[in-house]
């Protein structure tokens, strides 16, 4: 997936990552032609701009790509993490029910179901799609 | 972009391997806790540095082998086949 952001004289596109575990904050050429394909594939006319500059970063990814929220084993230690898929979206909803929990030491109705065990219950969140991730 | 060194056909570029993760794991026996199993499944190494992994020739011979690989420089330090110890260095 592609997320474009037109601004005044250029556009921002972005996404992906490698397949494997990264600490270089360099991109890499195959996830930057990924993009540009996918930009390309929903507006050919593009095909004639520059590419200005890109940047890349890290993420954190959890294994069924939605973030973890909620209590840990450890009392008065919330977590909130593994935002890395879909965080610009969706953490207003997760700092709103974060804050609940925090105040009522009980998680959230929309949340519960992020918790930390979740792994070991095998009730892993089957929403690539809502994460933007490719697929 | 990683150039890996196939075992089996020679160097090529990344986009013709899969990553599959820690090398040198071991499945335990179905009769553990959820716990163990969740851990197994789940909780790994996630060094910056070198980091040992099986790689998967996908769009190639289609053959396992074992990667040992910085994920700080992308440097690849060595590679060996399935079945064969860790370089004694990055065990
Ligand atoms: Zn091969």
């Amino acid at each position: 997936m592609a997320t474009i952001r037109p601004s005044t004289s250029y556009f921002t596109f972005g996404g992906g990552e490698p397949a494997y575990t990264s600490y270089a904050q360099r991109g890499g050429i195959p996830v930057v032609e990924e993009n540009v394909a996918a930009v390309l594939e929903l507006l050919p006319a593009f095909s004639s701009l520059r590419l200005m500059r890109q940047w890349a970063g890290i993420t954190d990814i959890t294994p069924d790509t939605m973030p973890i929220m909620g209590a840990t084993p450890l009392r008065n230690l919330y977590m909130s993490g593994g935002w890395g898929t879909g965080g610009y979206k969706a953490i207003p909803a997760g700092g709103d029910t974060m804050a609940y929990t925090i105040a009522n030491d009980a998680p959230h109705p929309l949340i519960k179901d992020f918790d930390l065990d979740r792994f070991e219950r095998g009730a892993l969140i089957d929403e690539g799609a809502a994460s933007g991730v490719a697929h | 972009m990683l150039r890996i060194a196939c075992p089996h056909c020679g160097t090529r570029d990344e986009v013709e391997f899969r990553c599959g993760g820690d090398a040198h794991i071991e499945r335990p026996g179905s009769e553990v806790s959820d716990a163990v199993w969740a851990d197994y499944l789940f909780n790994h190494d996630n060094p910056k540095g070198v980091i040992l992994e099986r790689w998967c020739h996908v769009f190639g011979c289609g053959q396992w082998f074992n990667v040992a690989r910085d994920t700080l420089t992308h440097e690849i330090h060595a590679v060996y086949r399935m079945g064969e110890p860790a370089p004694e260095r990055y065990r």
